[in-house]
Order: structure tokens, then C-alpha cells, then sequence
């Protein structure tokens, strides 16, 4: 029997297959009337074994299958691999190579942040700012093109360096295009930060206090948005060590303090491809590599979406015994879940796209 | 407040941003990743890019003498093109168009021609015997016995891709 007094619950399916969602993750919610109460998530729709593919290719070929985890970080899942087998044979990589991962690392940062905000403004139904966003992207998926062969899944890292250099011309044309796109974004960060209808659907929505991002282990812009300044570029791996920048937080923890994080990361992230454009020395951009894996190593690298991990064990031969791979998004889901309760159905989009899911990314 | 009136105005006086595909295409880039063209008849079928390549998408038949590649498995990551010794596999810049049924680029070699050209037949009095040409040999074909001084080749095994005459570093690989 129902109390009078008690509003009636309900549960609606969000996901897997939904509007907002460009992949499937399913969180049942537990609404009365149309307010959260409870939400629980349940991932494994696209699962395809990567890891365990890795067990059967070599480490060389493992690099192309690990790059294949998330189309939108490709380069620094390469990265974070090949570091840390670099790190376990104790292979002393060229100065150049360090400084075009990070030239390749900031632009891959900068076409998933400028994804990330046409999806955001999509999720609150502003179809043509998302579009503005998408035609910024498009320079740097051209230089990528130019400089590696392909779009997206560029696969310039490998073990020992990269498997590409960029020429002088090409460094000019990068940096000319870092002004063009702070140009371009200064019209648009206007309208994420000032414009009124963004500010209703963003701000004080989602609110994360920095104790809880903390405990729930809230990783990158997420947590960053949360007053964590907490980067891992400020552990020097690559080139990161010779170059100036600080991390970039916001304190008030909701969803504009993350989108206001990402658009100041775009910034930074031209000021840091043209520092490295200026600083880059010649010379070599590969060692040859005659050592082979023996023991276990972690390495971690910041992506866009935040800390990932690898631990990779090898027992002397050329296939590699376990390579496991922790990505931002599964640390960010407890923090998601912590979010929901309280908050209005129609909230859910803009919070669900305020950690920037890659669902991809977390099932592997 | 009205931030976005800006753009759009702008935009309304810019020519569009996108193309209209496929009447106007794509223009492409140096050294584009687009897809795999084929091979061409300096290949010896010695099948390092077969060992190579991360999606194991090509087949190689040393008897047979034929080269296969699945253009539907093929992830066009570049590795067969760069480790190719004979540099015979082409890479081409623009985009693989979609296909209704599958199918498969294949060469087939000249069976008729029993031994390749350019096998190595023996060393000079230079040889060190280091055996970097044996370690590099993607056939295994070549044995090096340090101690005894001595460097023999399997010709049945050889595939005479020239990588140990282009490693060696006396330059003394003779064919």
C-alpha cells in the first residue's frame, strides 16, 4: 500500500542505447517523480578483450592493439605503454622524441577537449555552438594528417622513440595554428562562460566537493574541477619537465567549474605546444631497441579525461605476460554515481557528459 | 548575454566550412596513411611483412609465390610498407572507398623462375664473423660459428631479400 504522504518511485533505463550517449553505458535510475534518488551503473557493453589480445602479440604489435582502446587519446594510450616499457629496459629515448610526444600528446589534448565541448553543448541542446566547436577540431585533425598520415589514431609512438619526425615548416604551420584556434576560442569561451542559457543547465548543477572528489578518486578535469590540483604532467614524463605550466583547477566543483577547467586547458595546451615548438632541439627521434622486458613496471601519463595507468609485467621475450590498463573514466564513474541523487531527469545528460565518458576506454 | 550573435553573423558572410563529397574531394596529404595499393615484382616473398604486421592481414606462400592482404583487416598502420627490404609495397594517400563484397589484393610471383635473384653465396676474407648478418636473417638461414671461424648459408631456406648484405658491417656478403 502507498502511503499518501510518499511520492510513488519509479525506474527508467538511461541507456545503453541513448540520444545523448555516442557509447553505451546503462545506469538505472530510481527516480520519485521526476528527481533522482538512486543510480546504479552497469558497464560491459562494448568489451573486446584487449588486454588479454596483448598476451598473444608482441610487444610491438601490442601497440597498435593498445592504441585501439580510445580513438580520441589513441596517442597518449601509446604513450603510456611504450614509456613504461622504455622505463622497464631502461632505454634512453632522444631529447627530440620526448618533445614530439609532447607536441603530438597537447594536440591530442586539444581535439578531445574541443569534442568534448561540441558533445557538452549538444548534451544542452545548442546545436550550432557544437558545430563552432567541431570546425576548430578540424585544423587539428590537419595537422595530424600532415604529420602522421592519419586523423585519429595516428600511431607515431613506439618503443624507443617515434616513428615519425615533423619538419621545420610543419612546427611553423603548428605554431601559426595555435593563434588561429586562441582566436577562434575567444569568441566561443564567451558563451560557455557568460551565455545565459548555458549558465542555467551548468552552473550549480553537479556539484562535487573537493572531500569527495578526493575519496572518490576523481581523476582529471573532474576532479581538477573540483579544487584537486592534481596534473601528471607535473611529474616530468616526456618532455613535460623542461616546459612551463602549472595545473589548472577550479574550486566550485560543478559542471561549469569542469568546463570552464577544460576551456583554460585548451589555452595552456597552445602555450605548451608553442614552448615546445620554440625549445625543440635536432637530432635523433629513435633508438633501436635490442633489450627485451624482464620484471614489472606502472606507468602513468595525464590523458584529456585524466590519470591512466598501466602495469605491464614481462618475463624476457618479446610477448608480454599481463598488461593491465586503468582508465579515467572507470575512477570517474564513482564520482558520477556520487552526483546524480538529488538532481532533475533532465540534468542527467549534462552531468553524465560532464566527466567526459569514454565507455570505450573503460571496458577495454 | 548574446554571445553567439557574433558568430553567427560572421558566418552568414563565410564561404561553407564543409565540402560537398563527392563532387569536391578531400585534398590529400604527403605521406598519408589512405590504404595499401599493392606490391610489385621485385618482391621476393621472404614474408617479413607478414611477420610484421599487427593485424595479421597479410599471407604469404613462399611455395606458391603469392602475396595476399585483406584490405578489411588491414589497420593501414604503415609497419609493412617501412620494413619492407626490397621496399616494393605502396602506400597510397587517398582514402579506400567502400566495397559491397570482400575482396583480397594479391600478387602472384613468377613460379617459373625457380631461385630469386641476389642470394648471398659466401663471405669474403673481411668477415669478422660477428653473426649480425645470421641474427638479422628473417629466415633463419644463415648459421655463424664463431669459435670454428666458419659462415654457412641454407640456399633451399634463403629468400634473398638482401637484408644481411645491406646489414653486414664489412660489407663483405658476396652474391
Amino acid at each position: 500500500m502507498i502511503n499518501s504522504e510518499q511520492v510513488p518511485r519509479s525506474t527508467v533505463p538511461f541507456g545503453p542505447q541513448h540520444p545523448v550517449l555516442p557509447e553505451p553505458i546503462h545506469i538505472k535510475l530510481i527516480l520519485e517523480d521526476e528527481k533522482i534518488v538512486e543510480a546504479i551503473p552497469a558497464i560491459g557493453y562494448v568489451h573486446r578483450g584487449l588486454e588479454k589480445l596483448t598476451e598473444k602479440k608482441d610487444m610491438y604489435k601490442s601497440i597498435f592493439i593498445l592504441e585501439r582502446i580510445c580513438g580520441i587519446c589513441s596517442f597518449m594510450h601509446a604513450l603510456c605503454y611504450c614509456q613504461g616499457l622504455e622505463n622497464l629496459m631502461e632505454i634512453d629515448v632522444p631529447e627530440r622524441a620526448k618533445y614530439l610526444r609532447v607536441i603530438w600528446g597537447e594536440l591530442h589534448r586539444t581535439h578531445s577537449h574541443l569534442l568534448w565541448l561540441g558533445l557538452f553543448a549538444d548534451a544542452f541542446g545548442f546545436e550550432s555552438l557544437f558545430y563552432e566547436c567541431w570546425k576548430i577540431r578540424e585544423k587539428i585533425l590537419d595537422i595530424m594528417e600532415a604529420t602522421s598520415g592519419a586523423r585519429v589514431i595516428i600511431s607515431t609512438n613506439t618503443i624507443g622513440g617515434t616513428r615519425r619526425d615533423i619538419n621545420s615548416d610543419m612546427l611553423e604551420h603548428i605554431k601559426k595554428t595555435t593563434y588561429e584556434i586562441e582566436e577562434a576560442l575567444a569568441y566561443i569561451d564567451k558563451v560557455f562562460f557568460d551565455d545565459n542559457t548555458v549558465l542555467v543547465r551548468t552552473k550549480g548543477v553537479g556539484v562535487l566537493s573537493k572531500k569527495d572528489a578526493y575519496l572518490l578518486g576523481a581523476v582529471g578535469p573532474t576532479g581538477r574541477g573540483s579544487g584537486l590540483p592534481q596534473d601528471l604532467r607535473t611529474t616530468n614524463y616526456a618532455a613535460y619537465g623542461d616546459l612551463d605550466f602549472e595545473p589548472i583547477y577550479e574550486t566550485d566543483g560543478d559542471c561549469y567549474a569542469r568546463c570552464k577547467v577544460r576551456i583554460r586547458e585548451l589555452y595552456q595546451s597552445q602555450k605548451l605546444l608553442r614552448q615546445a615548438i620554440d625549445q625543440m632541439p635536432e637530432g635523433e627521434y629513435a633508438v633501436k631497441v635490442t633489450q627485451k622486458p624482464e620484471g614489472e613496471v606502472v606507468s602513468r601519463v595525464e590523458q584529456p579525461r585524466g590519470e591512466c595507468m598501466y602495469y605491464i609485467r614481462g618475463n624476457g621475450t618479446d610477448i608480454l605476460e599481463r598488461v593491465r590498463v586503468r582508465t579515467p573514466t572507470f575512477a570517474n564513474i564513482p564520482a558520477l554515481v556520487h552526483m546524480l541523487p538529488g538532481h532533475q531527469l533532465c540534468d542527467l545528460p549534462v552531468l553524465v557528459l560532464s566527466i567526459d565518458p569514454c565507455i570505450s576506454c573503460t571496458e577495454r | 548575454m548574446l554571445d553567439f550573435i557574433r558568430p553567427i553573423f560572421r558566418n552568414l558572410f563565410k564561404k561553407p566550412v564543409t565540402r560537398l563529397y563527392p563532387v569536391t574531394n578531400r585534398e590529400t596529404f604527403d605521406n598519408a596513411r589512405g590504404h595499401i595499393e599493392g606490391i610489385n615484382e621485385n618482391c621476393v616473398f621472404c614474408g617479413i611483412c607478414a611477420k610484421k604486421c599487427p593485424a595479421d592481414a597479410i599471407v604469404v606462400d613462399r611455395q606458391a609465390k603469392t602475396w595476399t592482404i585483406d584490405p578489411f583487416k588491414c589497420v593501414i598502420c604503415n609497419v609493412c610498407v617501412e620494413t619492407c627490404p626490397k621496399i616494393c609495397i605502396t602506400m597510397s594517400e587517398s582514402h579506400k572507398t567502400p566495397e559491397y563484397k570482400k575482396s583480397y589484393i594479391s600478387f602472384q610471383g613468377n613460379t617459373e623462375e625457380s631461385k630469386p635473384q641476389g642470394k648471398p653465396t659466401g663471405v669474403g676474407e673481411e668477415c669478422v664473423f660477428c653473426g649480425i648478418c645470421a641474427k638479422q636473417c628473417p629466415q633463419d638461414a644463415i648459421t655463424v660459428d664463431r669459435p670454428n671461424k666458419s659462415w654457412s648459408i641454407d640456399s633451399e631456406k634463403c629468400v634473398g631479400c638482401g637484408i644481411c648484405i645491406s646489414k653486414c658491417p664489412k660489407k663483405t656478403i658476396k652474391c
